[in-house]
């Protein structure tokens, strides 16, 4: 085994302090086979490596990446009718952010299309962007609805301003109807 | 006195916002009524393009643009506005941002916005929109254009035609035909009417048309003169 131990200065006793030693290469020299006992803990040889634990290990692994969209499916029918109300997806993301929903502009334009495809397309769609994240639910807690809970009521004086398509709907009278 | 700002507004495109406005103002040179007109159409400067160096520009993209006609006050009480095509909202933020009612309390001055409306829904649904917004916080004046078209159906059976009607004082002036070939010409010679009339290169019996027509249209105007000019308080 060859070393590739970093420097350490001052902090061994004795040969081992200073820069490392080096062999006629210029690479670190060999770690010898016996160290010296009053190594401190640090610096002591590694316990050798056990390849059953290592594999177990790696059957339980599970990397740490969210389901796709999870923040956004809890807001799922409130960003559908800010669409049918012709809200633009950036006025979405302001309105969810502003209600501590952490998404973007583009993560709710990515929704909002995956929402437009047939359902079968829809779910393919879903599987493949969420593989191979299989984190199991319990794991994560479900940040979204917990801050979609707490959020307040919008302040329907405060309408949001949005840039989208605006179609002519003129009140008329009915035939033989007065206006108070 | 009470000062008067008059916007030519509407949402809607080809409506006649700046026509109306520059035989709005031909109308004041010709009374000798003192005022300042502005042009914020960037696109279309049409009231710059008749009545040249004398009106104002402001660029809506500047954030104070809309400052100068308030600070037109400070030369005339009365000030003119040509409003461009969808810039309904600009100014309703702007409105928002420096309370308008307090504004106008503040400077002595009434607001009458004058909306042209033609034969389409879209053109009424902008008056309804400006209505809704600001309601008794302006005087109304609705344009009916009859430039294209002179039936109203959906202006005339429209909710907000009745509101203005009944609850906001709201006059209604028309806008008579004018023949296609007469605007053609005004518009390449860039001429005002009241020009084009003494005008000899102009064939005597359109400068006859055109007398007639804006004879009218300055009989419109005078109709809705209290809501449309300074008032003596």
């Amino acid at each position: 085994m060859t070393g590739n131990y970093r420097t350490v200065s001052g902090h061994l006793p004795g040969r081992w302090s200073g820069s490392c030693r080096r062999n006629a290469d210029g690479h670190p020299a060999a770690i010898p086979a016996q160290l010296p006992d009053n190594l401190p803990a640090p610096f002591r040889r590694m316990p050798g490596a056990d390849a059953n634990l290592i594999r177990e290990a790696a059957a339980q692994f599970q990397p740490r990446r969210r389901p796709r969209f999870q923040n956004l499916q809890p807001c799922r029918d409130v960003i559908v009718e800010l669409r049918e109300k012709g809200a633009s997806c950036e006025a979405i993301a302001e309105l969810l952010t502003r209600y501590g929903v952490k998404t973007s502009r583009t993560m709710v334009n990515e929704f909002v299309h995956l929402l437009c495809q047939p359902r079968g397309r829809r779910r393919k769609l879903l599987l493949n962007a969420n593989t191979p994240a299989a984190a199991p639910p319990a794991i994560l807690p479900p940040v979204a609805s917990k801050v979609m809970a707490a959020a307040p009521e919008p302040i329907p004086s405060a309408p949001v301003k949005t840039r989208g398509p605006h179609i002519a709907k003129v009140e008329l009278l009915k035939p033989g109807e007065q206006y108070d | 006195m009470i000062k008067r700002l008059i916007l030519i507004l509407n949402g809607k495109g080809g409506v006649g916002k700046s026509f109306f406005a520059v035989n709005l103002v031909q109308y004041l040179k010709d009374k000798n009524i003192p005022h300042t007109a502005c042009d914020c159409d960037n696109e279309n400067s049409t009231l710059k393009r008749f009545h040249g160096e004398a009106v104002e520009f402001m660029d809506l993209s500047r954030p104070r643009a809309l400052d100068a006609m308030f600070r037109a006050f400070e030369k005339t009480d009365l000030v003119v506005v040509d409003c461009r095509a969808a810039s309904t909202e600009v100014f309703f933020d702007y409105f928002d941002l420096i309370d308008l009612r307090p504004t106008l309390e503040i400077l002595s001055a009434a607001l009458t916005l004058i909306i042209p409306v033609n034969h389409e829904a879209d053109s009424v649904d902008q008056l309804q929109r400006i209505v809704n917004q600001l309601g008794k916080v302006c005087a109304y004046v609705v344009l009916r254009n009859e430039v294209h078209d002179d039936t109203f159906a959906v202006y005339e059976q429209s909710v907000v035609r009745q509101r203005l009607r009944k609850d906001l004082g709201m006059k209604e002036i028309a806008m008579k035909k004018l023949q296609p070939w007469l605007v053609e010409e005004l518009s390449l010679k860039n001429l005002p009417i009241t020009e084009a009339v003494k005008d000899g290169s102009i064939y005597l019996l359109d400068r006859q048309r055109l007398q007639t027509w804006q004879r009218k249209l300055y009989g419109e105007i005078e109709s809705a003169a209290d809501l449309l000019l300074p008032q003596k308080s």
